[in-house]
């Protein structure tokens, strides 16, 4: 079955949501969290893997520069430099207000389309083949068995609801030699394995 | 109107002023090699992104630099991977998998998957009602006038056979007016345990985590995680948040 042709999203060109007024606030107190420990002299490594803190204080407390010490002095200074700027922010006026997500493999390319098997990203429902316009990639070649993701949602701004749909390329970094070779390797293991069960 | 969000994916109908994820890898990193060409050269990023890159730093020590969807911040002692665009949630992930699958020999020590959500309030009593629900005030209201929820710290034990802990946060959102700020912390020290606490009590024993030495092997374990628990992570992040906004 082939499904709708997405067409190409403007959403790639969305800018995130602005918190550009508390950016450089943001990025240090992210920095100094993550470089708390090292005022504990140990290698040892602190257990906490929270993310950084996205939900700036208001308070008049210290935010950690007091245990950066040392080696990154550098730090300290340039965190000293940071003003608080704490003002609420707006709640910005584009907001999502529903996503659909899809899992898919490139099953054929040619020159002006790639065809791709979806699978819902909730694994509720069934898979389907969609056909893409190749420029929803630009960046580089597809190819068949190249892994994408798929989102349709909507977003409410001023101008009212729009549908917008985009494609992604997944990205797991290049393969070695040497990773190639062992995949080849085990690839023929299996299929010396799968050969047993045939006449 | 605000519906309930649906399990997994977690952003089906919810208006949210902002989602987002991050990955959290605690271990030995040298900062200076992280930058967006090296992402770019590495596969793990496009041109697109890298075309967008805005480097803010990159010393020795430290580097932090947005790739379009991507931002990146690497210290000593940890890399943290963030964005605030749902969409790209899988691909923080695999942008994850593939710097620790690259670089394979650096000592590992914890992971962290984590969510972090400014959930609007319908009104000032639902704001309040909300705090109200997560710390009774029966106990504060003889003690102080007027006591509000400002932040809360809830540990729990993982769902898995896996070290470490789901830690939640809530607190007042201090960047949208009414809002209420969720961080879903799923906490992995990548080790192995035989069973999780069977009661609070027990639990209480084991709060102090063992030394998190960074080790080499653990990298494999993290990419293993994110790629097994990932959908996990962000289902059970999804149960909180809507358990919160079904709040009355």
């Amino acid at each position: 079955m082939t499904a709708t042709i997405f067409r190409k999203s403007e959403t790639n060109e969305r800018e995130p949501y602005s918190f550009s007024e508390n950016r450089q606030e943001r990025m240090w107190e992210g920095l100094l969290k993550l470089t708390g420990s090292w005022a504990r002299g140990t290698d040892v490594l602190p257990d906490e893997t929270t993310g950084m803190p996205d939900n700036s204080s208001t308070s008049t407390r210290e935010h950690g520069s007091v245990t950066v010490r040392g080696r990154v002095d550098h730090l300290n200074a340039l965190n000293r430099a940071v003003s608080r700027v704490n003002s609420l922010a707006d709640i910005p006026a584009e907001r999502i207000t529903g996503m659909q997500k899809w899992d898919g493999r490139i099953l054929e390319v040619d020159e002006e389309y790639f065809s791709a098997e979806l699978v819902p990203y909730e694994e509720v429902g069934e898979a389907v083949i969609a056909d893409f316009p190749r420029d929803l990639l630009p960046d580089e070649p597809v190819y068949a068995g190249d892994v994408i993701y798929v989102t349709v949602r909507t977003v409410a701004d001023r101008g009212g609801p729009r549908r917008t749909s985009a494609v992604r390329l997944r990205r797991l970094g290049t393969w070695t030699e040497a990773e190639i070779t062992e995949n080849a390797r085990l690839a023929k293991q299996d299929a010396a394995e799968l050969a047993k069960y045939f006449d | 109107m605000l519906h309930a969000v649906e399990r997994g994916l977690g952003v089906a109908t919810l208006e949210l002023a902002l989602d987002g994820v991050s990955v959290v890898v605690k271990g030995l990193f040298n900062a200076a090699i992280f930058s967006p060409a090296w992402l770019l050269a590495e596969g793990l990023i496009g041109k697109s992104e890298y075309g967008e890159a805005d480097v803010e730093l990159i010393t020795r020590e430290v580097a932090s630099f947005t790739v379009g969807w991507l931002r990146c911040q690497v210290t000593p002692d940890a890399l943290q991977l963030t964005t605030t665009e749902p969409e790209e949630f899988e691909r923080v992930r695999d942008a994850a998998v593939g710097i620790l699958n690259t670089l394979s020999h650096t000592p590992v020590a914890a992971l962290g998957i984590n969510r972090e959500v400014h959930l609007p309030a319908r009104d000032g009593a639902h704001y309040l009602a909300i705090g109200d629900a997560l710390a009774p005030k029966e106990f504060w209201e003889p003690l102080v006038d007027l006591p509000a929820t400002r932040t809360l710290t809830i540990w729990g034990q993982r769902p898995d056979k896996r070290g470490g802990r789901v830690q939640i946060q809530i607190e007042s959102s201090v960047r949208f007016r009414q809002h209420v700020f969720i961080s879903h912390n799923d906490h992995f020290n990548l080790l192995k345990v035989d069973k999780q606490p069977a009661s609070r009590e027990e639990a209480l024993l084991e709060t102090v985590e063992p030394n998190l030495q960074p080790s080499a092997h653990k990298g494999a374990i993290a990419t293993e995680i994110l790629t097994s628990e990932w959908k996990s992570s962000m289902g059970r992040s999804t149960d909180v948040i809507n358990a919160i906004l079904r709040i009355k």
